[in-house]
């Protein structure tokens, strides 16, 4: 869960722009 | 650091789904000035009331009705969120009113507003009542420690208020946020702002803009920043991002983030704020301003306003119009005709272009893409 492993889940997000699913997903381990 | 294959790889892929965004313009939120009236009469303020017909106000009618037309004309399966700015939204004394009437709508119970705090810790009671009209966020402005934004928003006792009004908000259970607007005399407090902040106020975000000389504010101003202490704020928030996002995922932690203030170049973004920045003004974002002009953030010049809801029907002006916004071939000038982020930016946030169209700062450009 490094920043940049989850600027990777970021840049994978369905809407480009979307920002609790979405922490979950992008923060989570 | 340089981007892995694997990174500018997903970079394309999320530029790719940025342009059928832009194309499809789906409508997902409503910005609305509710009022260019303030209690307060501060430094940097990017709206003021001193340049506008404050008597062109829309009437609580003509909102509810604004909304309601929305509601009835527009595909509303892609909506979530209403941001209520201003000028300061609580002097307008029919608020709560207009709320509880466009609230009945199941669209229009996400909705956010964004204060200097003032009136709600005058009147706390007001916390129970938001909970009822669908407001799920706050956002409270604290641009420095006590003395420095009492000065910079020119009111004693300012910061006490504010403070107040943010820790209220959490224990209301509203998501909180702390913006920070932050110049070159309050960078160096923005460090113990953040610790204060995360210790007593627990907010969800912790925001800093970048000052813009728009509105009050001057190119000129002994309180813009340079690009030394650009870098200074970006540093602080890579490394508190850095450290902190890992338990991002936990809603009770404070996050911190860089506000709208532009692209930052692929190797920074996505690193100092959950997200990857792009302006959605016109894109997905539709403004109403303060007397029923149609446009998108209130901080955008009125220059770029596309319509008025008094004369014409909303969606059409959505439909037809916004070509500055959603086309940005127009932007692409001096450093931008010869810039690698080009593609991926767009010419930056629309907020940040004059009247004349011109672009009064890059972030990326003006620091050298952060060398």
């Amino acid at each position: 869960t490094s920043a940049e492993e989850c600027r990777r889940r970021m840049l994978q997000w369905p809407n480009p722009v979307e920002y609790t699913e979405y922490f979950r997903t992008v923060f989570g381990k | 650091m340089s981007l892995t294959a694997q990174d500018e790889e997903l970079f394309e892929r999320w530029r790719e789904r940025m342009e059928a965004l832009i194309r499809e313009h789906p409508l997902q939120l409503i910005s609305w000035e509710s009022t260019r009236r303030c209690n307060l009469r501060c430094l940097h303020c990017g709206s003021p009331a001193e340049d506008v017909d404050l008597d062109a106000e829309l009437t609580a009618d003509e909102v509810v009705g604004a909304f309601e037309q929305i509601a009835a004309d527009f595909d509303m399966s892609q909506f979530r969120h209403v941001n209520v700015t201003g000028g300061e939204p609580f002097v307008r004394r029919d608020l709560l009113d207009i709320l509880r009437r466009i609230s009945r709508n199941p669209h229009f119970r996400n909705t956010d507003i964004q204060t200097n705090g003032i009136i709600l810790a005058d009147h706390p009671e007001l916390f129970d009542e938001l909970d009822r009209y669908g407001v799920t966020g706050l956002g409270i402005s604290i641009d420095g420690l006590e003395a420095t934004h009492d000065a910079f928003r020119r009111i004693p006792g300012g910061f006490a208020k504010s403070f107040e009004a943010a820790r209220l908000s959490v224990e209301h259970g509203y998501v909180t946020t702390v913006s920070v607007v932050a110049h070159a005399k309050n960078i160096d407090e923005i460090p113990a702002l953040f610790e204060l902040s995360r210790r007593e106020i627990r907010p969800r975000v912790f925001r800093i803009m970048t000052i813009d000389p728009i509105g009050r504010m001057d190119f000129d101003s002994e309180y813009m920043l340079s690009p030394d202490q650009v870098r200074q704020v970006i540093d602080f928030l890579k490394t508190e991002y850095g450290r902190g996002c890992a338990t991002y995922a936990d809603q009770s932690t404070t996050m911190v983030e860089l506000g709208c203030g532009g692209w930052l170049g692929r190797d920074l973004e996505g690193l100092v704020r959950p997200f990857i920045w792009h302006c959605i003004a016109g894109i997905n974002n539709l403004g109403i301003l303060y007397d029923g002009k149609l446009a998108s953030c209130s901080n955008i010049s009125r220059e770029f306003i596309e319509g008025d809801l008094r004369t014409e029907r909303i969606k059409d002006v959505w439909q037809n119009r916004y070509e500055r916004y959603r086309d940005s071939d127009w932007k692409r000038t001096g450093p931008c005709v010869t810039c690698g982020e080009w593609a991926y930016c767009y010419g930056g946030p629309l907020h940040g272009r004059l009247p004349d169209h011109t672009d009064f700062r890059c972030l990326w450009n003006d620091t050298d893409g952060f060398a």
